[in-house]
C-alpha cells in the first residue's frame, strides 16, 4: 500500500509539471499584451518594454518555464500585474473562499448517496420514479442556469438568501454559501443518486447478498456491510473526479455570485491578460485537483485492494 | 480518560463557535452606512499609476487635493483642501492649504512639502510612472511657508485646471510616509488624509471606507461605504432588487425595462459619459487608401439606427470626440444618412463591389452595431466581415494587423479635458492607438497649441477645428458617448462627477 501511494504521488507530481508546462507553452499563443494591461494605454513604449524585460516576456518560452520553475521552488509565482502583490499572498486569501465552496459542494452532493440507496432498495416504486426523473432534470441543466434561477427566486423575489458576496461573520459565511453550493451540488445530487442506484441493483442481486438473506442476515445490515461497502468505490472514484468538475463550475458560479475565490480570480485575469495569476490560479487549481483525485485512489484502494491492479 | 477528552474537546469546540460567533456579531455599528456597486477591485492607489475607474473613485475619496471637481452635471471646480488658489501668471499658479488637515495614524499636518513632493515625483524618471502626463510641463513646486507654494511650470499647461489639479493627479500623498515607503506603493498608502481612509480591503469581495476624523472639510454625510465590485451590470442589477446595493451600475439594455417598474423607493438616472464610441477607417489599408470610400461608408451607415438598434435610444449621436460639458465640444450635428450620395462616390471610385473587415469586441451593444453597419453597407455594395474579439485580443489587434486593419468600433476612456482624447490620434501614434492611421500637419499643430493656450475661447476653437479636420478625413463615423445609467435608493443621494464617476464623498441622504 505504503509503494502504491509514493507511486501515485510520484505520478501526481508530474501531472502538475506536465499541467503547468502545457498552460506555459498555450499562453505563446494568447494574443494581448501584458505591459499593456499593467501600466495603461498611457504609458510610453520605453516603460512598457522595460516593463516585458522585467517579467521575461521577451525571453524564450523555454527560459520563462526555468524562471517560473526557479520560483516556485522558492515560493515565489511572481507579483500580480496590476496591483504589484505577491501572486501567492493573493491565492492565500482566496483558496478558503473556493476551499469552502468545493466542501460544502461535495457534501451536498454526499445526499446523493442515501436517495440512491433508497431508490435502490425501493426499485420501481414512486421514490425512485420521481427521484429518477428529478435527477435526471438536474443533471440536464448547467449551473450557472441553475444559479440565476436560484438567485431570481430566492434573493429577488423572496429576499430570503444573499445573492451576491461571501458574507462575514460565521452565519452570514453559512448564508452566502446556500445558493453557489445549491447551483453546483444539486445536478452533481442527482448524478451521484443515479450512479449508487444503478451500483447497489448490480450488488443486490449478486450471490453473497442472496446468501446473506438466505442465513437470515437483517436488511439493514446486508445494506450496510454487504452492498454498500461494494456499491461505494465506484461512487468515491466518480467523487474524486467530480471534484475537477466542480472546481471548474466554481469559476462560473463565482462570477454569477459575484463570490470572490480562486476561480472568479482566474477569470478576471484571464480576462486581464494578467499571466502571473493566470499561471497560480492554474496551478492551484492544478494541485488541487490532482490531490483530490490521488486521495480517491487510495480511498479505493483502501476498501477495496482489487482497485490497486486496476489503477 | 477517553470520555474525559472528548467532553474537553467539545466544550473547547463550543467555546471556539461561540468566541467566533460573539466576534461576528461585534462589528462596530456605525451611523450612516451605503453599499455600493463598483465594476472592479480597485487595482492602484498610486495616483502617478492609477488606471482605472475603481481605482480613481477610491483616489478621489481618499487623498486630499488643492481643488476638486463639484457632484454636478456640469465640469466645474471648487476649493477643496486649498483656502485658496490663483493662476499668478502663466507659468505660476499659487496656493495656500486650509490648516488644520491631518494625515491618519498620526502623520501629522497635511502640508505645502507634502504638495510639493506629490507633484513633483511624477517627474522622477526612476519612479517610471505611466500617468506622468499629468505633470510632464512642471518645473517645481516652490514651498513658500507651512501652508502655502508655488507651482512652477515650464510652459502653459490648460490641462492643469481639468485633468491634473482637480483629478487624480492633483492628489497630495504624505512626504513622510511615501520616504519610508522608498518612494513607491500600490494598493496599500499606509497614511491619508481625504474625507475618508481605507478600513479594509478584501480582494473580490469589498472595500471598506470609513469617515477619516482628521478632514477638515465638510464631513461625508456617510460614515462608512462598503465598495462592492460586480463586474456585470445585469448581475449588479439583480443584487439591487435583492437590496444587496443601495446605488449600482444598470446595463442600458436595461434602463427601458427598470424605467417601466422603478419603485417609489428607487431612482434611475442616465448620463453621458466623457467617452466616446466610434467608427474607425484605416486610411492607410489599400481597400480604404481612397478618401471617396471611406466617404461613401460614413454616408451609408445609419446612424440613428444604431442608436435605437443598440442602444435602446437612449444616447445622443455624437457630433466628433469632445464630449458635451467639456472644452471643445462641437453643436454642430453629423450630416444625415445619404445612401444615394454613397453609392454615387463608390461609382466614382470605380467600385462595384467591396468586401471589408470591421473588428469589434464580443459585448452584445457592440455586436447588434456591427450588425446594422453590415446591413447598412450591403445596400452600397459593401460586404463587411465582422470579426469578434474578446477584449484582452481586441486592443493588441493594433500590434498585430497594423495596416491591414481596415474597419473597428471603439471605445476611449476620456478624462475631463480633450486634450487627453486628441492625443490619440497625433501621427506618432498611428498604429499604437490611432487605428486610423490619421496623419494631419494642421492637427498635430493644434493639438499642441491648445495645451497651451489659456484663453477658454481660444482653446474651445481649436479643439472644433480638429474635429473639423478628424471629419474631413472620413476615417472616423462618431456614434455616441456611450451613457452611464445608475439605479439608486430614492433614500439617498448619490454624489455623482458630470460623467457618472462615482464622488464618494459627496453621497447624502435624500431630503
Amino acid at each position: 500500500m505504503l509503494a502504491y501511494a509514493i507511486q501515485r504521488i510520484i505520478v501526481s507530481i508530474l501531472i502538475i509539471i506536465l499541467a503547468v508546462t502545457a498552460l506555459f507553452v498555450m499562453i505563446q499563443f494568447v494574443p494581448g499584451d501584458p505591459a499593456n494591461v499593467m501600466l495603461g494605454p498611457r504609458a510610453t513604449p520605453e516603460l512598457k518594454e522595460a516593463l516585458r524585460e522585467r517579467l521575461h516576456l521577451n525571453d524564450a518560452f523555454i527560459v520563462q518555464v526555468y524562471y517560473f520553475f526557479s520560483g516556485l521552488m522558492q515560493g515565489d509565482l511572481g507579483v500580480d500585474l496590476t496591483s504589484n502583490r505577491p501572486v501567492l499572498g493573493i491565492l492565500i486569501e482566496q483558496a478558503p473562499f473556493t476551499a469552502s465552496l468545493v466542501a460544502s459542494t461535495l457534501l451536498v452532493t454526499l445526499l446523493g448517496i442515501p436517495i440512491g440507496t433508497y431508490a435502490a432498495v425501493h426499485r420501481d416504486g414512486f421514490f425512485d420514479k420521481a427521484s429518477g426523473v428529478v435527477s435526471v432534470s438536474l443533471i440536464a441543466v448547467p449551473p450557472i442556469v441553475i444559479g440565476l434561477y436560484l438567485i431570481l427566486f430566492f434573493s429577488v423575489s423572496l429576499q430570503l438568501l444573499p445573492a451576491i458576496g461571501a458574507g462575514e461573520g460565521f452565519w452570514e459565511i453559512l448564508l452566502h454559501l446556500v445558493l453557489p453550493t445549491l447551483a453546483i451540488g444539486l445536478t452533481w445530487i442527482g448524478y451521484v443518486s443515479r450512479l449508487v442506484r444503478a451500483s447497489m441493483i448490480e450488488v443486490l442481486g449478486q450471490n453473497h447478498v442472496k446468501t446473506a438473506r438466505a442465513f437470515g442476515i437483517p436488511n439493514q445490515r446486508i445494506l450496510r456491510a454487504y452492498v454498500l461497502r461494494v456499491a461505494l468505490p465506484a461512487t468515491i472514484t466518480v467523487l474524486g473526479v467530480s471534484i475537477g468538475f466542480i472546481l471548474s463550475s466554481a469559476v462560473i458560479v463565482e462570477i454569477v455570485f459575484s463570490r470572490p475565490g480562486i476561480g472568479k480570480l482566474m477569470y478576471d485575469a484571464v480576462i486581464s491578460r494578467n499571466y502571473p495569476v493566470v499561471m497560480g490560479t492554474v496551478l492551484a487549481s492544478t494541485v488541487f485537483i490532482v490531490t483530490a483525485t490521488t486521495i480517491s485512489d487510495l480511498l479505493n484502494v483502501m476498501l477495496d485492494p482489487r482497485t490497486k491492479d486496476e489503477n | 480518560m477517553k470520555i474525559n477528552n472528548i467532553l474537553n474537546f467539545t466544550t473547547r469546540s463550543i467555546l471556539s463557535v461561540g468566541i467566533a460567533m460573539c466576534l461576528a456579531v461585534s462589528v462596530p455599528t456605525y451611523a450612516a452606512e451605503l453599499k455600493i456597486q463598483v465594476q472592479s477591485d480597485f487595482g492602484q492607489l498610486d495616483p502617478a499609476f492609477w488606471a482605472s475607474q475603481s481605482d480613481r473613485n477610491v483616489i478621489h475619496a481618499i487623498y486630499p487635493k488643492l481643488i476638486e471637481f463639484k457632484s454636478s452635471k456640469n465640469w466645474e471646480w471648487q476649493l477643496s483642501s486649498a483656502e485658496s488658489i490663483e493662476q499668478i501668471d502663466e507659468l505660476t499658479i499659487k496656493f495656500t492649504l486650509k490648516p488644520g488637515l491631518m494625515w491618519t495614524n498620526g502623520y501629522g499636518e497635511v502640508s505645502a512639502e507634502d504638495v510639493e513632493y506629490s507633484f513633483e515625483r511624477f517627474l522622477n524618471e526612476d519612479l517610471a510612472a505611466p500617468n506622468a502626463g499629468d505633470w510632464s510641463p512642471l518645473k517645481d513646486v516652490e514651498v513658500l511657508d507651512k501652508y502655502s507654494g508655488l507651482i512652477h511650470l515650464k510652459e502653459p499647461f490648460a490641462p492643469i485646471w481639468w485633468s491634473t489639479l482637480p483629478y487624480t493627479g492633483g492628489a497630495i500623498l504624505s512626504k513622510k510616509a511615501m520616504e519610508e515607503m522608498g518612494g513607491k506603493f500600490t494598493t496599500d498608502p499606509k497614511v491619508t488624509a481625504g474625507p475618508y481612509k481605507i478600513e479594509s480591503w478584501e480582494q473580490g469581495q469589498r472595500t471598506v471606507l470609513v469617515a477619516h476624523d482628521g478632514w477638515n472639510g465638510e464631513a461625508p454625510a456617510f460614515d462608512r461605504l462598503e465598495l462592492i465590485p460586480i463586474n456585470d451590470p445585469k448581475l449588479a442589477e439583480v443584487a439591487f432588487k435583492a437590496g444587496q446595493v443601495d446605488i449600482t451600475q444598470v446595463a442600458i439594455s436595461s434602463v427601458p425595462g427598470m424605467q417601466a417598474s422603478l419603485s417609489d423607493d428607487e431612482l434611475l438616472e442616465v448620463r453621458p459619459s466623457a467617452d466616446y464610441f466610434w467608427l474607425g477607417l484605416n486610411a492607410e489599408n489599400t481597400n480604404l487608401k481612397d478618401a471617396r470610400v471611406r466617404e461613401a461608408i460614413k454616408k451609408a451607415i445609419d446612424v440613428e439606427a444604431i442608436i435605437e438598434g443598440a442602444y435602446f435610444g437612449i444616447p445622443e449621436r455624437s457630433t466628433g470626440l469632445v464630449a458635451p460639458g467639456l472644452i471643445g465640444h462641437s453643436e454642430e450635428a453629423q450630416p444625415p444618412r445619404d445612401v444615394a450620395g454613397a453609392k454615387a462616390l463608390l461609382a466614382d471610385a470605380g467600385i462595384t463591389s467591396l468586401n471589408l473587415e470591421l473588428e469589434l469586441q464580443n459585448s452584445t451593444d457592440e455586436q447588434t452595431a456591427a450588425l446594422i453597419i453590415q446591413s447598412n453597407l450591403a445596400e452600397i455594395g459593401v460586404n463587411l466581415q465582422l470579426n469578434v474579439h474578446e477584449s484582452g485580443t481586441f486592443w493588441s489587434l493594433g500590434d498585430e494587423k497594423g495596416v491591414n486593419m481596415q474597419m473597428t468600433l471603439k471605445t476611449f476612456t476620456s478624462p475631463p479635458d480633450p486634450a487627453w482624447s486628441t492625443q490619440w490620434f497625433l501621427e506618432g501614434q498611428a498604429g499604437i492607438w490611432n487605428w486610423e492611421w490619421f496623419k494631419n500637419a494642421e492637427y498635430e499643430k493644434l493639438h499642441y497649441a491648445a495645451l497651451s493656450e489659456t484663453d477658454f475661447g481660444k482653446r474651445a476653437e481649436m479643439y472644433e477645428q480638429m474635429q473639423k479636420l478628424m471629419d474631413e478625413s472620413h476615417s472616423f463615423v462618431w456614434l455616441i458617448h456611450p451613457p452611464l445609467a445608475r439605479v439608486y435608493k430614492s433614500s439617498i443621494n448619490p454624489g455623482l462627477m458630470p460623467n457618472g464617476d462615482y464622488k464618494l464623498q459627496d453621497f447624502a441622504t435624500a431630503n
